[in-house]
């Protein structure tokens, strides 16, 4: 299926089918992503948001093929089902798929320099001569805003916002076509989000990239997405362009969501109807039929027993919720 | 800074090119282990210890060189005697040259020292750094070996070398070593166990990084800190270990010094009321200990980075 | 209104290898009784600094004091006796930090450590210390109170954690409660359950609220007045219609243009300000915004501008420090004079 993204047609670079990633832990198994399906077209950014446990780290990490088993489903990415690879044929994969982590003061190794960070890619896949990839870290640093003379300096001299540059640009050095940005800009300053969101949509246009765009939060995530996916205890909840998302949510976890987040603006008075009660239920032992229904306020009989369908309630937009079935 | 409140003419100019700073760094760069030497610095205690060792080495490598004695040679017209301009250190017992004794004695007691703890650097390394990373029955297997090796007593094993292999230096290198990488093991597993889970090295195994990349360019390099400190607190240990079977007559045999040697010879002379004898090997254990050990405690604190000031 | 806390001209530095950080630069401002005050800033602005201050937490070495005063109740903080602080802790000051894992006791029950905290201050038995530690888990809006009491911190949420460190620091229903990040820790629905748990305990018992925070949009929720430091100096502060409508530092206005609100449509795009705020370890001589700065002019590169009254209709307080406030320029540059 094409898709028109940006005003162009669009082929599907990803598709996920059914993917499924269970965890034993003490006490059972933990199915952290549940079936999920879903297509990532070429040159979009598909945002996957939910919050805390709902498993949609563990899905950008599915799909990267970072975990040792326990995975069911199809991950198809130009064609090769990456499923059905060794690790050690996914290497070759890992050249195109490139991973940023929530946490750049964690992410980076405290003992290296910057430039033997950015240059570390390089120097696995060993591409170019040693003179080209100090070329190349230059060129990366300048590339996220920062000087060269910061290629001799610690990740610990430099603040969150600049440490995060740095893990884009070592994201970047090997030229992926698709990056998995995992919550990137959650423990930045909120001042410091819409540098690096600016600087992830500007560096996608100039280097044709694909993002997969993971946040908690649904009011920085519409910035940079295209379409928005919403998950919840390991199950999509709503699919949609990111528009149409806020301008007519349909699941009462979307509502929900988009009503809690605080505005700045003093004037504006936060309505109550929407907000949620209650803790996140534990993903080992997750409720019956839909497993939104225990916090939902709109939920009736059927809800407990059956899990919705997904369904596509208007052109484009898809949502698993028995009040649209 | 205005002067008498009044403005420049150009004062309310734009500025052209500030945001050249936006992202200037100003405070000097530093590495890990420079940070860790210039704590050390600080630590007064830690660096007499230093100070200490690199004078027993100079002592003991340059020490038969300055003194015309030979370490085995014996006169009996000069027995038990006091310090002099003739004997730095005085005699003992037997008219040797206790100076030339000492030095002999240190290069094999700060050899020991040294060897057992690069022996158990190099073993604990590799045994608990490939059970800790690569984890499962390996780890399993490794680690029930160290601990079935590590329950033989001690004693058994200094017998059982020297019957095998003779007494003397080898063998007593080997019977203090061959069971003492165990805890250097398990220290090593541990720090590879709690940095493999780590973010950095996730970000390299996403990148594509194999294992034994990852092994060697994060884990080891930042693992190194409590590993150093462990090595260097071994060294007196083993000087320890080497004096007292010395002293046992298990370790190293006369005419052959080692400080321990000589303590053990030295305790029949305190009755005679030579107290030389039994002073300079003794003193000279003691500073040797002290100073690896403080200089040990010190490197723990400088490379800990909770406790960076 | 009388101020309940008055800090002035407070000057803190940490020693560091590189250096004298010079932290926190003449900070000077006040709370008022039963007020939630919302102090803004980057990571490294001082705000946290500031809070550790006020409770004279902050571990010298390698901090020092260097300057000013911290008046509460007519004594200077920053000359008690440590003796004398203890007694003020948890008594008369409250705080509630943003990590609530490290900041529980994850060897004692939940329960124990709001008890703990009574009975430090009050000579009553450790069952009516028992009692009111139940009271407050269930006025922090935690259900089942009697079973949550004996359960251990890792057996909370980070919602419930954040529930239990509030019971603690309101225990002893203190004179001022300092909130440092308290919410960005958590899940935005989360969030949202938080703050309003926090608003409704402090209207009851009519404490004032240091709420420190980066989010722009928590402090709109909750705030009366507003602070907003940058590089270890107050630059604006007023209340918070003032500071949303009528910005009058160009690192405020930029702040406000960076963030996401919802009312904005996509297609505009998000503003966000260039650069890092300035290494404190040589903090520059003139405004330390002028790196970063729309409007910087060369005055502002050598001369730190000076904290000018901003006239509002309502008549409340608002004051900012930036050149283009100054009457020297509105008078140099006329009609040419820009207006933020």
């Amino acid at each position: 299926m094409i898709k028109t993204v940006n005003n162009t047609e669009s082929a599907p670079l990803l598709t996920v089918n059914n993917l499924t990633k269970r965890f034993a832990v003490k006490g059972g198994t933990l199915t952290a992503v549940n079936k999920m399906s879903f297509v990532i077209y070429k040159g979009e950014t598909l945002g996957l948001v939910g919050e805390s446990g709902c498993g949609k780290s563990t899905t950008g990490r599915a799909v990267l093929r970072m975990y040792d088993g326990g995975q069911s489903g199809q991950i198809i990415y130009n064609g090769t089902d990456l499923m059905k690879l060794s690790q050690k044929e996914m290497k070759k994969y890992r050249k195109e798929m490139q991973l940023i982590f929530q946490d750049p003061y964690a992410s980076l190794d405290g003992r290296m320099t910057v430039g033997s960070i950015i240059a570390e890619p390089l120097n696995i896949h060993k591409l170019g001569t040693q003179q080209e990839r100090m070329a190349r870290v230059e060129e990366l640093l300048n590339l996220v805003g920062l000087d060269s003379e910061h290629k001799n300096r610690f990740p610990h001299e430099f603040s969150g916002g600049q440490r995060q540059r740095i893990c884009i640009a070592r994201a970047l050095a090997i030229r992926p076509k698709f990056v998995v940005c995992d919550e990137p800009i959650s423990s930045l300053d909120v001042s410091i989000q819409a540098q690096v969101v600016n600087l992830l949509k500007e560096l996608q246009s100039k280097m044709e990239l694909t993002y997969l765009f993971i946040a908690h939060d649904l009011s920085m995530i519409k910035y940079i997405s295209d379409r928005i996916m919403v998950m919840y205890l390991g199950s999509m909840a709503e699919l949609a362009s990111s528009d149409e998302l806020n301008k007519d949510p349909l699941h009462p976890y979307t509502q929900a969501l988009l009503a809690a987040v605080p505005i700045p603006d003093p004037r504006h008075v936060k309505s109550r109807e929407q907000s949620l009660e209650g803790e996140i239920p534990s993903p080992i032992n997750p409720p019956s039929g839909c497993v939104f229904h225990t916090r939902c306020k709109k939920a009736y009989a059927e809800c407990k027993q059956t899990a919705p369908e997904w369904k596509e309630a208007k052109p484009g937009h898809f949502v698993a919720c028995h009040l649209y079935n | 800074m205005l002067k008498n409140n009044t403005f420049p003419v150009d004062a309310f100019d734009l500025a052209t090119d500030n945001f050249s700073a936006a992202d200037e760094i100003k405070r000097p760069s530093i590495s890990y282990i420079s940070d860790a030497w210039r704590r050390l610095k600080l630590n007064k205690l830690a660096m007499t210890g230093l100070v200490v060792i690199i004078l027993l080495v100079i002592f003991v490598v340059f020490g038969p060189l300055a003194t015309p004695h030979n370490y085995a040679y014996q006169d009996f017209s000069v027995m038990n005697q006091g310090p002099s301009a003739n004997h730095w250190f005085g005699t003992d017992e037997m008219g040797r040259d206790l100076f030339a004794r000492a030095c002999q004695g240190g290069r094999v007691s700060l050899f020991i020292g040294l060897a057992a703890a690069c022996i158990d650097l190099i073993a604990g390394v590799l045994i608990g750094g490939i059970a800790g990373y690569v984890g499962g029955q390996l780890d399993n297997l490794l680690m029930r070996f160290a601990e079935a090796l590590y329950s033989i007593p001690y004693m058994l094993m200094v017998v059982l070398m020297a019957i095998i292999f003779g007494s003397g230096i080898f063998s007593l290198v080997l019977a203090i070593t061959i069971t003492g990488w165990v805890p250097m093991a398990r220290l090593v597993r541990g720090q590879v166990l709690s940095l493999r889970e780590l973010e950095y090295v996730q970000a390299s195994r996403s990148m594509g990084a194999e294992d034994s990349w990852i092994f060697i360019k994060h884990i080891v390099p930042n693992a190194m800190g409590p590993i150093i400190v462990s090595a260097t607190l071994t060294i007196p240990r083993a000087i320890f270990s080497e004096a007292t079977l010395s002293f046992l007559g298990l370790g190293i045999q006369p005419p052959n010094p080692s400080w321990g040697q000589m303590a053990s010879d030295a305790i029949e002379q305190m009755i005679v009321g030579n107290l030389n004898v039994i002073l300079v090997p003794s003193i000279l254990i003691c500073l040797s200990m002290f100073s690896f050990n403080v200089l040990g405690d010190g490197l723990r604190d400088a490379f800990d980075p909770k406790m960076r000031k | 209104m009388e101020p309940l806390v008055q800090i002035k001209n407070l000057h803190i530095s940490f020693n560091t290898y590189a250096g004298e950080v010079k932290a926190v630069r003449g900070v000077s401002f006040d709370i008022y009784k039963g007020e939630m005050l919302g102090v803004v800033g980057e990571s490294g602005c001082g705000k946290s600094v500031t809070s550790n201050a006020i409770m004279r937490i902050l571990p010298t070495p390698p901090a020092e004091y260097k300057q000013g005063e911290i008046i509460m109740d007519g004594k200077n903080l920053l000359g008690l006796s440590e003796s004398h602080m203890q007694r003020i802790r948890g008594k008369d000051i409250g705080m509630i930090f943003q990590d609530s894992m490290a900041s529980l006791n994850p060897t004692m029950n939940v329960g124990s450590q709001i008890a703990e905290v009574i009975r430090r201050h009050q000579k009553v038995s450790s069952d009516k210390a028992k009692r009111q530690a139940i009271e407050m888990l269930h006025l922090v809006g935690l259900s089942n109170p009697e079973k949550r009491y004996h359960q251990y911190p890792h057996e909370f949420s980070g919602g419930m954690r954040q529930r239990a460190m509030i019971a603690i620091a309101l225990a002893l229903n203190p004179k001022l409660l300092i909130a440092d990040e308290p919410t960005t820790a958590l899940d935005v629905t989360i969030q949202d359950q938080i703050l309003k748990v926090m608003k409704t305990l402090i209207e009851k018992s009519d404490a004032s609220v240091m709420l420190i925070t980066h989010d722009l949009g928590v402090v709109a929720e909750t705030c009366r007045r507003v602070v907003v430091m940058y590089a270890g100096q107050i630059i604006e502060q007023g209340a918070a219609d003032h500071i949303f409508y009528n910005a009058k530092h160009p690192y405020t206005k930029g702040l406000l243009l960076s963030v996401p609100s919802m009312k904005m449509d996509k297609t505009k795009a998000l503003e966000p300000i260039v650069g890092s705020p300035p290494d404190l370890f040589s903090p520059p001589a003139g405004c330390p915004f002028y790196a970063r700065c729309k409007y910087a002019m060369k005055i502002c590169k050598d001369s730190c501008p000076v904290m000018e009254a901003i006239p509002e209709n309502d008549g409340q307080a608002h004051e900012a420090s930036c050149w283009l406030n100054s009457l020297n320029y509105r008078e140099a540059l006329g009609e040419r004079a820009v207006t933020l």
